[in-house]
């Protein structure tokens, strides 16, 4: 399942700003075929993944979570 | 009489009414005229179906759009889809001129040799009021609009792959778009933009000032002499602004009293001072 990024809008952002950057990129790319651009939008792509993951795995350690936790550990 | 000035032969310079042979004709075939074969119609005005073409003068290559004989009898097969109204001579405008920016760029120029091929006046890119701005938007939101194109017909395909793959393949797709321009492309940002201007900055408080005096050049150094106390070269003048002596290299000292009146009391030696 795809992560979720936490805000709509934030995903817009995000995905503008690579494509800016890839447009960048491929003004003064001088590979053949511009695979060089390509590459990037792939790196770029995958740490977008990444971060995407880390920021879904970060709702783990809300304060909010943290005393759910706590709490039914206590409970236990 | 209509039906007659069809098949009327077009007449020379010696037929036109008034003219000499014009009267003999006349007086000849008085007799005839009375049958009814020979009538003399008076001249017509220039049709105005003549002057229907002036539109498409001067400005097109020769050849290069042929004016219709007739537009009634024989209208031209694109002739249903050209429509005059100001919005589709702006799409075709633009359409011309995208053909023409790999050669000259995002510029007017394009626009203007665009507008020459389409058979207008070159000054005809008037009808796109902000210029290259309006080609570079053109442009932009025709790429995004066959990216949602293309992205709805692959729907079935894109669903499959995982969302990382997807956007990576929407952004290839949207990048090739943008091969075919990409030497010009990074004019497009800047041509768009008023020319900028150098922030104003205030004033400097120095400008108020009155500007100070160059300090006098000093001559060149042809020959000292020594005139009065001090030394001057040549050209001087008795009372010298420049004050050569001083600005200028001293003569090597020649004796040893005159190395004791250039330097101060307080920086002699001891040898020299006794």
């Amino acid at each position: 399942m795809a992560p979720a990024l936490v805000d709509p809008h934030l995903k817009r952002v995000a995905i503008g700003a690579i494509y800016g950057a890839a447009e960048l990129y491929m003004l003064t790319d001088k590979s053949p075929g511009f695979s060089d651009t390509f590459l990037f939008v792939e790196r770029e792509v995958s740490s977008l993944h990444s971060v995407a993951g880390v920021a879904r795995q970060l709702q783990a350690y809300s304060p909010a979570n943290l005393l759910m936790t706590l709490l039914s550990q206590s409970r236990r | 009489m209509t039906t007659w000035s069809a098949s009327v032969p077009p007449k020379t310079r010696d037929e036109q009414p008034g003219s000499t042979r014009d009267m003999r004709a006349r007086v000849l075939l008085a007799p005839l005229s009375r049958v009814g074969l020979a009538r003399f119609p008076p001249p017509r005005p220039l049709p105005a179906r003549a002057l229907f073409h002036c539109r498409t003068l001067c400005t097109a290559p020769p050849g290069a759009s042929e004016p219709p004989k007739d537009a009634r009898s024989a209208p031209r097969p694109e002739g249903a889809r050209e429509d005059l109204s100001e919005a589709a001579q702006r799409a075709r405008l633009l359409e011309a001129a995208m053909k023409l920016v790999p050669e000259k760029g995002w510029t007017v120029d394009a626009l203007s040799s665009a507008a020459v091929g389409l058979g207008l006046s070159p000054a005809a890119h008037g009808i796109l009021a902000r210029g290259p701005v309006e080609l570079v938007e053109h442009f932009v939101s025709g790429c995004d609009a066959a990216l949602a194109k293309e992205l709805q017909e692959r729907h079935e395909e894109l669903a499959e792959l995982e969302i990382q793959n997807r956007l990576l393949l929407a952004m290839q797709s949207r990048l090739q778009m943008l091969e075919p321009h990409v030497d010009t492309w990074s004019q497009a940002g800047r041509d768009g933009r008023p020319a900028r201007r150098p922030p104003r900055t205030p004033p400097s408080p120095h400008a108020a000032l009155p500007a100070r005096r160059p300090p006098p050049k000093a001559p060149a150094l042809t020959s000292l002499r020594r005139r009065g106390r001090r030394w001057r070269c040549a050209r001087c003048p008795p009372t010298c602004p420049a004050r050569c002596s001083l600005r200028t290299r001293s003569p090597p000292p020649s004796s040893r009293r005159a190395a004791e009146t250039r330097t101060p009391r307080w920086r002699r030696r001891w040898s020299t001072r006794t």
